[in-house]
């Protein structure tokens, strides 16, 4: 029964911030609305900074090809109105910026989900959670850090941005098979990175 | 074998597209070790986990906005005292917090006020929104409230600065911030809401007899404004509906006698629709009107608010009538005729009044 809970709860979120997205993205196609941009650079200038920094590997490119994203949203104003799911189209904008890059760098080479790049991530629980401990997050967060770049990108994907696995794999030109084996693997190496006794409280 | 084949189930739940078949597996699966490993509560928490950008990527996002704006100021040329002067947004802003308009009818009236709503001193600001209107509150801590039509909301002018108190009369989606060292309150009707950080629904309509919350994630502390000191902790999936008692105690107790607190405030566990995976206190959020074993005379009121019209009924037995079901996209016509199927019940629809009647 809990996990079914969560599972509404998760769609629930998700439905929030694709929501505050739809509205940023409408007010935009409004009118030179600087603080709906401000917004949308709140909302994701993260996941995008850490997907454009595990395609392209750098810090430096990947923030000026965020910046850019952004700025493109900018001048496409009037376009925005059209786009069904801001948040999805926000993550493919990264992605086809930092392919360019890749492709402006070095000529004629062709970059894969299997060419990933290493990136730190990091979660964080507010103190009243219930069963996560702080104790916990740190293997948890241990956990994530080793997995392979591959997946650890497609876990932060769903968990973050709340995609579902065939939207990952249409992000990341992947089958959805790859990306439930992924989060199969991913869950696993968190799940037993726990100790048992922060589990049996 | 058996272990892949369980991570492999858990990572199809997580992503929700689990058949009941292959859920049902999973059930089993983790019965058979329930004892040693929660593994689907820990998952199921995983979710509540958030993204923490280091001090690094923090400088990086700075970096990237202010970069950001200079530019696009650079770009806007010479029509933006133009545009700034009559942009919606500018004007509207108001310490710090951002609101956000949905523009499902014309909208939102937004009250600047330097007077006390209520108790105190204090200052507020208020807004109000119409019917037919939905209004998403992007607050200076980062919080979230979605507003539902006809509300009325309030929050103290320096928000998240030394202290965090809202007012609501009507029904909003709050997403708070964490923060322990400045707990939330939500006054709605006669019940405090105390908040540390959390996502959950409140509904307090005037008109409506009851005010009710329902909790998705974190723990809030429910009191009621009369009796302080007898605090309700409410876990995720549950639900408080608390009478209001001024109302409830004139017509409904024929002995005249006052009820106790425990027939006034009820706490319900809350299951999300396996089908489309959606609380029906929230279903709101979706722009759908979703109702379950609900009363007509309830229903009606929530028509009301959702199609912006009036209902009248002329027969108190129609308003005992039970309904299931949900509406979207249908006209109030549409939905009354679907209604009609289940239960019998005449109507007439005279521009924004309608009348139910009994069947003909």
């Amino acid at each position: 029964m809990r996990g079914i809970g969560a599972e509404n709860l998760r769609t629930l979120e998700s439905g929030m911030t694709t929501d505050a997205a739809y509205i940023l993205f409408e007010r935009l196609s409004l009118g030179e609305d600087e603080e709906a941009l401000a917004g949308l650079h709140h909302l994701y200038f993260y996941r995008l900074y850490k997907l454009a920094c595990s395609i392209v590997g750098e810090k430096e490119a990947a923030e000026e090809i965020v910046n850019d994203v952004f700025l493109r949203i900018w001048q496409r104003r009037p376009l925005l109105k059209a786009v069904v799911n801001p948040e999805l189209y926000l993550l493919k904008c990264a992605r086809n910026r930092s392919f360019e890059f890749l492709r402006s760098q070095r000529s004629a080479v062709h970059v894969g989900a299997d060419e990933l790049h290493d990136f730190p991530v990091q979660w964080e629980v507010s103190p009243e959670q219930l069963l996560i401990s702080s104790e916990m997050v740190r293997y948890i967060n241990k956990a994530i850090d080793q997995l392979a770049p591959k997946c650890k990108l497609i876990f932060l994907l769903v968990k973050e941005s709340n995609l579902k696995y065939k939207e990952v794999a249409e992000l990341l030109n992947i089958s959805v098979k790859t990306v439930e084996a992924q989060m199969s693997i991913a869950l696993k190496k968190i799940g037993l990175a726990v100790p048992l006794t922060f589990l049996q409280h | 074998m058996a272990d892949k084949r369980l991570w492999d189930l858990l990572a199809k739940q997580y992503d929700g597209q689990i058949t009941e078949e292959e859920l049902r597996e999973l059930q089993l699966l983790l019965q058979q070790r329930q004892d040693t490993m929660p593994y689907g509560e820990l998952l199921s928490e995983l979710r509540t986990l958030a993204l923490r950008p280091s001090a690094e990527d923090m400088a990086a996002g700075n970096n990237s906005l202010s970069a950001i704006l200079q530019q696009v100021r650079g770009t806007t040329g010479p029509a933006e005292e133009e545009h700034s002067a009559g942009r919606p947004g500018r004007s509207r802003m108001f310490a710090g917090a951002v609101v956000l308009v949905v523009a499902v009818a014309a909208g939102v009236i937004f009250k600047k006020t330097g007077k006390a709503s209520g108790t105190g001193a204090e200052p507020y600001d208020r807004i109000v929104t119409k019917t037919g209107s939905k209004t998403l509150i992007n607050l200076p801590d980062s919080s979230t409230v979605v507003l539902n039509s006809a509300c009325q909301f309030a929050y103290n002018k320096d928000f998240g600065v030394r202290k965090r108190e809202m007012r609501l009369t009507g029904e909003a989606y709050f997403d708070i911030h964490s923060n322990p060292d400045m707990p939330l309150v939500v006054h709605a009707g006669n019940v405090i809401i105390r908040v540390l950080g959390t996502a959950f629904n409140v509904r307090a309509y005037a008109e409506d007899s009851f005010v009710e919350a329902t909790l998705v994630s974190g723990v809030i502390e429910v009191s009621l404004r009369s009796d302080p000191e007898r605090k309700i902790l409410l876990r995720p999936n549950e639900k408080i509906v608390i009478r209001n008692q001024e109302m409830v105690a004139a017509p409904v107790t024929d002995s005249g006698k006052a009820k106790s607190h425990d027939e006034v405030i009820r706490v319900t566990q809350v299951a999300g629709d396996p089908k489309d995976s959606s609380y029906i206190e929230t279903a709101w959020l979706k722009d759908k009107l979703v109702f379950r074993k609900e009363s007509f005379a309830s229903l009606a009121r929530r028509m009301e608010r959702w199609y912006q019209v009036h209902i009248v009924f002329t027969d108190t037995s129609q308003q005992n009538l039970l309904f299931t079901g949900s509406f979207e996209k249908e006209t109030v016509g549409e939905a009354l005729e679907a209604l009609r199927h289940s239960a019998p019940f005449g109507y007439d629809i005279s521009g924004k009044t309608i009348t139910i009647t009994r069947s003909k």
